[in-house]
């Protein structure tokens, strides 16, 4: 595919260097010589310096061929100019990303707005961020809360607490229901693939996949079910407002801190049941004053990480059961658990899924990262003839690091043993380690004759 | 996260690269053995009936142990592991060296050629320059030695680490850097996005007019052996030839024009014909100030030479041009081949050759020399300087093709200006010293060292280089890597940062 990515931020690099990696044509476009000479030197890409919304700079680029473009500066509407008028030049799809304040109640239901003023996709991954920590907070205990299939498969990640029922024993002993499994373990910040024989331990964190139903009734075997009744907010911008927006009327008592007074009163005027102080949330006087020591969750939302990590450190010390914070570098994940945060979101890896899903051929419907991209979890739809297609799973011979985790038929869901089959048109729903991604996805491609 | 790790030691880490070259050396070796070995069955030419490709075969296994050898020395090395500027120019450098020492084997086997003048042939061989020591090479080389000295020439003439870019996938950018380490050009502008794809395009398009070049050649007279040998010499601006005489041996003035006209295409910038290929419209030439500028000096050197000629061809003006043009096409392009004798000519004949061989081709081509577009930088940004001292408030833009050209390039292209004068001088004193000639001699022998073009103006007794000392061989050795490689990769060796990790 050829690719022309608009923005080497974060996110513009991230995404580059995945598409690098698989073999895309891409050209990098940024304003800032710096930008440049590092895109240069670290990635086998073309670069263009100049202004990424100018159409004379995107022809350079080859938007009258390119298949998609990536619209990823810091500036919501250079993004949304540089989307629309690539397509206008003849780029196939358009990608744009917005994250201001005046651009959160985009999108439905996933918070990705499709044919938003033509451009294909445009998505705020503040909002993602915060529609992420909702899913947690209402979640009773997981740290990571993906939702696939329009909400029919649920994943869950969960630490495995001390003396959990399933901690201690090989997975086939455990005899965990038919509506769900254990699609990968992390321990000590490595990921693998469980095999049946494998143990889980106490501090492991699985991620668990299946009916949302049967996910919720297993909870207790893994983790402590926690009811979550006072969640803490530090920050009341875009992911604070949201998130406080998502869980207010939930039965949640919500608390926000924020620092600017003008921002904290828009958001008591505007959310009724929330309190919302005016104070800085790494106070531990602040914190004591309003007994923040006793929320059973407290997120870290501000923009600045070094903010929110202080914020949660402080508050666990204050006694707050659980933290999680919003960090702009997905790498420092385990250094952040070592430190006892145990929930860590990146909108930036949120917004390179986001992204990524639009890369792929047609028929990858999401995908995510898993444990900072040692693994992916996809959403895909079988096509007719493909190697994966029509016969018993137990005869595809599934490389170590693949697992098949749902197949959705029309009405209904899978967990699919090796009896079962694929059949054409069928969502597949699998996880597949940075290793064995490409022999993955291979089974589920079409052999071009 | 993944820990902080050390680099690992730069010997390691070029060692793959630099072991994979030698066995796409070893795979050519083969591929010449083979062709050879066609011609013994096929004997087409009317060549000797057996040819002796034993010198040939019995480098094959060198350079494939050598290749070997590397490979086990990175061995640690994660093949994923990407090399950066560091590495790569002390790759391509290390590339280049063992290059020369490879080639030489086959000579020093077949024709009992010294190490030194093996070296020094081979090193001609690979960095298109065509200055050769031998004499006779009719009566020394046998046929595969003079195939193998035409595909030394080709392999250099795109570059063997571009080849070797272009048929090694997934280098990703420690590809880029390897890329630009060996060509390091003045137009960094990648063809195709990725650096693969570029070097691919690059070699297809360069083999297409190889296969075209051998073909004519072939078709108007030449036995296909010379055709080949003179075919992959042309594409290179390499200028070994098959026979004493060179081109002059054939006297065949339609193989003179259309090897006349090849030399020039040699000397374009290939990224200019793959727009044409790309587009299918020749727009892309006509739009580029450089190959018209290119152009528009073959012309006027060309009108001048024809006068100058003229008396030595009896006021023939057609045979006039016709050597006229030649002998521009083959000293622009640094190719080196000759239909005449250049020590005949006049004074003024030759200060226009000695111009021609300083500017050289286009940037981008094969040819060597300082690139049309690096002297015309030049001119416009002295010419910005003067005209700086006069009106100091009046902002002038030097431009290439309407696009301004950023002062980094402006100071880049100085600086090369400035090693090729530096260079030129340094190398010429130590040959003088050595060798006790004339300083015009050593200059001129420098010079064409160092603008990879091969003949050499004011000769001693000899037209070739048999007659230097050791010592002044391997002067020129290096002198014809350094102009092949453009300086700053080979000197950039030399800094200790390099090395220090």
């Amino acid at each position: 595919m050829h690719i022309v990515v608009v923005g080497l931020g974060q996110v513009g690099l991230s995404v580059v260097r995945i598409l690098e990696a698989r073999g895309h044509d891409v050209v990098a476009i940024d304003r800032d010589s710096k930008a440049i000479t590092h895109a240069e030197d670290h990635f086998d890409v073309a670069t263009l310096q100049g202004y990424g919304a100018s159409a004379r700079v995107l022809k350079a680029a080859g938007c009258a061929r390119a298949d998609l473009i990536i619209a990823v500066t810091d500036q919501d509407e250079t993004n949304l100019v540089a989307a629309l008028t690539a397509r206008h030049l003849g780029t196939s799809k358009a990608v744009a990303r917005v994250q201001g304040a005046d651009w959160v109640d985009i999108g439905g239901e996933d918070g990705v707005a499709m044919g938003l003023l033509g451009v294909d996709a445009v998505f705020n991954p503040r909002v993602l961020a915060a529609r992420e920590l909702a899913r947690i907070a209402r979640s009773h205990g997981a740290v990571e809360v993906l939702e696939l299939a329009e909400g029919r498969v649920e994943v869950l990640q969960v630490e495995v607490a001390p003396g959990a029922r399933a901690a201690g024993r090989p997975l086939v002993d455990l005899r965990l229901p038919q509506g769900m499994r254990v699609a990968a373990v992390v321990r000590a910040g490595q990921l693998m693939v469980p095999g049946g024989a494998d143990v889980i331990r106490s501090g492991d964190r699985v991620f668990l996949v299946g009916l949302p139903r049967v996910i919720r009734d297993t909870l207790p075997r893994f983790a402590k079910v926690e009811q979550t009744g006072k969640v803490a907010i530090l920050g009341g911008g875009v992911v604070g407002s949201t998130l406080a927006r998502a869980l207010e009327g939930t039965g949640v008592a919500v608390t926000v801190i924020e620092r600017n007074v003008a921002v904290a009163e828009a958001l008591a005027l505007e959310l009724p049941k929330t309190t919302v102080i005016v104070g800085d949330g790494t106070d531990c006087e602040l914190l004591d004053e309003h007994d923040i020591g006793t929320s059973d969750l407290m997120f870290g939302a501000t923009s600045d990480e070094q903010v929110n990590l202080m914020g949660a450190l402080v508050a666990r010390r204050a006694g707050v059961r659980r933290t999680g914070i919003i960090v702009s570098r997905q790498e420092y994940e385990s250094l952040y658990q070592q430190l006892g945060i145990d929930i860590v979101v990146s909108p930036r890896q949120m917004a390179a899924d986001v992204i990524l899903r639009h890369v792929r051929g047609t028929e990858v419907r999401s995908l995510s990262a898993l444990a900072g991209g040692q693994a992916e979890l996809v959403e895909l739809t079988a096509p007719q003839g493909a190697r994966a297609v029509g016969r018993p799973l137990m005869e595809l011979d599934l490389p170590r690091g693949v697992q098949i985790c749902a197949v959705i038929k029309a009405n209904r869901i899978v967990i699919p043993g090796g009896r079962d089959t694929i059949e054409p048109g069928d969502g597949v729903i699998l996880v597949a380690t940075a290793a064995t991604h490409l022999a993955a996805t291979r089974l589920f491609r079409v052999a071009r004759s | 996260m993944s820990p902080v790790r050390r680099r690992p030691a730069v010997h390691r880490v070029i060692a793959r690269p630099v072991g994979l070259v030698l066995l796409v050396i070893a795979a050519t070796l083969t591929i010449t053995i083979l062709v050879e070995l066609a011609f013994n069955i096929v004997n087409l030419d009317g060549g000797p009936p057996l040819r002796d490709v034993a010198p040939l075969l019995a480098t094959v296994p060198v350079a494939t142990a050598l290749g070997l050898l590397c490979l086990w020395w990175g061995r640690t090395i994660p093949s994923t592991t990407t090399m950066d500027r560091r590495d790569a120019s002390v790759a391509v450098v290390a590339i280049w060296t063992l290059l020369g020492l490879v080639g030489a084997i086959p000579l020093m086997i077949g024709a009992g050629t010294s190490f030194v003048d093996a070296f020094f042939e081979s090193v001609s061989g690979f960095t298109t320059t065509g200055a050769t020591i031998y004499g006779d090479i009719e009566g020394t080389l046998s046929p595969p030695l003079i195939l193998w000295r035409a595909v030394m020439h080709w392999l250099g003439g795109m570059g063997i680490v571009v080849l070797f870019v272009a048929i090694f996938p997934n280098l990703g950018v420690s590809g880029k850097h390897l890329f630009r380490s060996e060509v390091p050009g003045v137009t960094a502008e990648g063809l195709r996005p990725r650096i693969t794809d570029t070097s691919l395009v690059l070699w297809q398009l360069y083999t297409g007019l190889t296969v075209l070049a051998v073909g004519l050649l072939w078709w108007l007279g030449m036995g296909p052996h010379d055709a080949i040998v003179h075919g992959l010499g042309t594409l290179s601006t390499g200028g070994f030839s098959s026979r004493d005489a060179s081109i002059a041996a054939f006297a065949n003035p339609a193989i003179e024009w259309v090897l006349a006209i090849l030399m020039i295409i040699a000397g374009i910038n290939f990224g200019l014909f793959y727009a044409v290929v790309r587009t299918g419209r020749l727009d892309a030439l006509w739009k580029s100030t450089e190959l018209r500028f290119y152009l528009g000096i073959v012309a006027v050197c060309t009108a001048l030479l024809t006068v100058i000629l003229a008396d030595q061809h009896h006021g023939q003006w057609l045979e006039s041009f016709r050597y006229a043009f030649f002998r521009v096409a083959t000293t622009l392009t640094s190719t080196g081949f000759g239909i005449d004798d250049h020590r005949e000519y006049p004074p003024l004949a030759m200060g226009i050759l000695l111009f021609m061989m300083v500017i050289g081709g286009c940037a981008g081509s094969t040819a060597g020399g300082l690139k049309v577009a690096r002297v015309m930088i030049l001119v416009k940004s002295v010419a910005a300087q003067i005209r700086r001292s006069v009106r100091p408030a009046v902002i002038s833009v030097v431009r290439i093709d309407r696009r301004p050209v950023s002062a980094s390039v402006v100071v880049d292209v100085m600086s090369f200006f400035v090693l090729y004068i530096g260079l030129l001088g340094a190398f010429s004193l130590v040959v003088v010293q050595t060798d006790g000639v004339p300083v015009p001699t050593a200059l001129g022998a420098v010079l064409s060292c160092l603008s990879n073009m091969g003949p050499a103006p004011f000769y001693l007794e000899v037209d070739n280089f048999s007659g230097w000392s050791s010592g002044a061989k391997l002067v020129f050795s290096a002198a014809m890597v350094m102009g092949r490689l453009e300086f700053f990769t080979v000197l950039a060796v030399f800094l200790p940062e390099v090395w220090r990790r």
